[in-house]
């Protein structure tokens, strides 16, 4: 099983960008790349070689599930889970997401502090 | 269709002819009624007096009878006298005389005296003694009686004269009897006095024996009708009955004795009296007739003014039976269905929807007992197939009422209300979204900072920084409610509900509330296990219970515990949380379950808060097929509870 280290966050908004980092990195104490679009991200993924994939789904541009859809072209999202970040969590949403290959969702808003944890639980069930 | 009738407008004018009419018509009847009373009154006056001419003529009669036989009785024994003398040839024997005169006497009981006058000279006259004056009287020297006795003699018949003053003294009648002997020769007279006073005593008893008062009078009139006369005008009413007797003429006057009073005053009073008190009921009976007719018409004005504020009432309104179809509507009705009244008419509401919940119409219909009104909201459709939505409301029209309907209904148009309410849901939904994003940014970094995540925090930043990350929670708090109950509002919260247990739900609230609880030192506790199961969405009844229990915390004296505990009610099952809190004041209690409600301004810095937590449970219960309620007094504390349906194999268990 491979380490669990290295995080593709894609998010277009600066301020989240930059406070999910420093919550991903300080506490949970893992590697990020952030990505501010769909595009982008799909440029640097295979360059970084992410264990896990955070995405917005509302994103100018190409939106969280356009670019999960093009990821898949790309990597095996099989080995590596994807989750959305995303304030819609209905049931009926969150089963939508998890139909497009999306391993989860985690609601905005996000608490800083937990948001590894969450990460982590994710990850250990993908690889359970 | 229409309940209401059209009617010409009533004027003031017809009310007071109609009134000036029926007294009018009173008064004619007064005046017609008391002409019959006199004309009744005559007849029975008239009545009267033939009966008391019938009595009167038969009582005098009887008393002329009386008076006839009296006379016959006595007067026969002079002509046996006669009868006597010519069989004795007018040789009159003394001694022989005597006894029959005695005989004579003792029989006729009003016999005074009785004379004989051979050759009209009065020579024996029995009995002698008082009336000696008389012996030896020639008739032919009498003047005054001198014609009498010689048209007696010249008829050869005896004839009464009389009543008459007597020489011996008192009235008496004098009978004369001429005898005539065998060859024709006249022999001479014979003379009977009558004790006239004495008749007329005993005439007078008997008349007063049949309440008669009587009089008997000469009457030598020979050319006088005999007739009964009556004389009825004079005061008491009288009979004139005539006596003939032996040539003499008399008439009885006859009246009673005691005049048979007529009572015409007391019943002309009574007739009159009579009349008007009819004329009166009958005048007060129009008088009666006539207001109601006014008030007919009053009511009349009335119900068109009803009808026509009905037709033009600038809302839907319909008229409906218990059955629930449609028995009148008004215009804005029509219009907003784009359908004729007939087309309407006689149809239950729910044919004009395809909306699911318009089935359930006519039951709601049904069950609603009539006081309170009820509303409802629903897709009618118009002709062309539109869909409107409406909210309908529908009151019971009392059932003493005699109008066909039995539920008014109001339909409004709430199309723009529904779109309005869209849009501001909307609004919210995205400027609370717009605002959560940059909330996370500011909350994000202060909570990893005042976690140590990002090193030691100098402790002269520390207190500041721990204020702005407190705000900032309460500032997403309050989006989140708002969010909540935007989406609520939508509609767009779709509730996953799943028969589960309810204890874990129940740990779980306690559990992530106890550390809110703890800042207030308030201990959160449950009394009892409940072992029942609900078919609930089990996130949107920990935020219930959230709710609940943190308000219970906030208000709750430091060191008190705050309840929870459950109890079966039937089908229902009925979750309570007890603090021991100041209590709601009472002027605050109508609004707690409103958006925004606290009962003091100040309580929202207070005690944190949105004023949106009772809200959106009242929602979110209400939407659990549940309801939500409380008991409070102040100074002894709160219980918040709400009812939920148990599982249906739980109720039945």
């Amino acid at each position: 099983m491979r380490e669990f280290k290295r995080i593709l966050h894609v998010e277009d908004d600066p301020s989240i960008q930059a406070v999910a980092k420093v919550a991903l990195e300080a506490v949970g104490g893992f590697e990020v790349l952030s990505c501010s679009s769909g595009t982008e991200a799909l440029e640097k993924v295979q360059a970084f070689d992410p264990d896990f994939i955070l995405l917005d789904v509302m994103m100018p541009g190409m939106d969280g599930p356009q670019t999960l859809a093009e990821l898949g072209e790309l990597i095996d999202i099989r080995q590596i889970p994807v989750a959305f970040m995303t304030a819609k969590v209905q049931p009926a949403e969150v089963e939508h997401y998890r139909s497009l290959g999306a391993r989860d969702v985690i609601t905005k808003p996000f608490d800083p502090m937990q948001l590894a944890t969450q990460v982590r639980d994710i990850w250990n069930l993908a690889h359970a | 269709m229409s309940p209401f009738s059209d009617q010409p407008t009533p004027s003031q004018n017809r009310r007071t002819l109609g009134r000036t009419l029926s007294w009018g018509l009173s008064l004619g009847l007064l005046l017609l009624l008391g002409v019959g009373v006199e004309l009744l009154l005559q007849q029975y006056h008239l009545r009267q007096h033939e009966t008391i001419q019938q009595r009167l003529t038969a009582s005098a009669g009887e008393v002329r009878a009386v008076l006839l036989s009296e006379l016959s009785s006595t007067l026969h024994l002079a002509t046996g006298l006669a009868s006597y003398i010519t069989a004795k040839q007018g040789q009159l024997d003394e001694a022989e005389l005597q006894p029959w005169l005695q005989g004579l006497l003792r029989q006729g009981r009003y016999i005074r005296n009785i004379g004989l006058a051979p050759d009209n000279r009065i020579s024996y006259i029995y009995p002698l003694a008082g009336n000696e004056a008389a012996l030896g009287l020639y008739y032919p020297d009498m003047v005054k009686q001198w014609p009498a006795v010689q048209r007696i003699i010249a008829n050869r018949t005896p004839m009464l004269d009389g009543p008459l003053r007597l020489v011996q003294g008192g009235n008496g009648l004098i009978y004369r009897v001429p005898v005539f002997l065998d060859d024709q020769r006249y022999w001479g007279m014979i003379s009977t006095v009558i004790d006239y006073d004495q008749l007329y005593a005993l005439v007078q008893q008997v008349a007063r024996q049949r309440d008669l008062s009587i009089q008997l009078n000469r009457h030598d009139d020979e050319t006088a009708a005999d007739l009964l006369t009556l004389n009825l005008d004079s005061e008491s009413p009288s009979v004139s009955l005539p006596v003939r007797f032996a040539g003499a003429r008399w008439r009885l006057e006859a009246s009673e004795r005691v005049a048979d009073e007529l009572p015409l005053g007391w019943l002309r009073l009574l007739g009159w009296s009579l009349a008007l008190a009819v004329a009166g009921l009958i005048g007060l009976t129009l008088h009666a007739q006539n207001r109601q007719a006014a008030l007919l018409l009053a009511l009349n004005r009335s119900q068109r003014q009803f009808h026509q504020a009905f037709e033009m009432a600038p809302q839907g309104l319909a008229l409906l039976d218990l059955e629930g179809r449609l028995l009148a509507v008004n215009q804005t009705l029509c219009l907003l269905l784009q359908r004729s009244p007939q087309s309407l008419l006689g149809q239950p509401l729910s044919r004009f929807s395809d909306d699911p919940l318009s089935a359930r119409l006519d039951g709601d219909l049904a069950e609603l007992g009539g006081e309170q009104g009820r509303t409802w909201q629903l897709r009618l459709l118009d002709a062309q197939g539109e869909s409107i939505d409406v909210e309908l409301s529908a009151a019971a029209l009392s059932a003493d009422q005699s109008t066909q309907g039995s539920w008014i209904m109001h339909i409004q148009d709430i199309r723009e209300s529904k779109r309005l309410q869209r849009l501001q849901s909307e609004f919210v939904s995205t400027v609370s979204h717009e605002l959560r994003t940059p909330l996370t940014a500011i909350s994000g970094p202060l909570e990893l900072i005042n976690a140590g995540a990002l090193g030691e925090v100098p402790e002269s930043l520390r207190q500041m920084l721990q204020i702005a990350q407190h705000n900032s929670q309460r500032l997403a708090m309050l989006i989140n409610d708002l969010l909540d109950i935007g989406k609520l509002e939508a509609g767009k919260i779709v509730f996953d509900l799943q028969p589960q247990a309810l204890q874990p739900l129940l740990d779980q609230a306690l559990s992530s509330n106890q550390a809110y609880a703890a800042e207030y030192a308030v201990n959160l506790r449950q009394i009892g296990v409940c072992e029942d199961w609900l078919n609930v969405d089990g996130l949107r009844l920990q935020q219930v219970l959230s709710n609940l229990l943190s308000n219970a915390a906030k208000f709750s004296p430091r060191g008190s515990d705050v309840e929870l505990y459950t109890e079966r009610l039937g089908a229902q099952l009925r979750l309570s949380v007890r603090d021991r809190g100041p209590g709601i004041p009472t002027a605050f209690q109508s609004r707690i379950f409103q958006k925004f409600a606290q009962a003091d301004a100040s309580d929202t810095r207070q005690k944190g808060g949105t004023g949106l937590g009772l809200a959106i449970s009242k929602e979110l219960i209400e939407r659990m097929h549940g309801c939500i309620g409380f008991d409070s007094q102040e100074g002894q504390g709160t219980t918040f509870w709400f009812e939920l349906p148990l599982h249906p194999t739980e109720a039945q268990a």
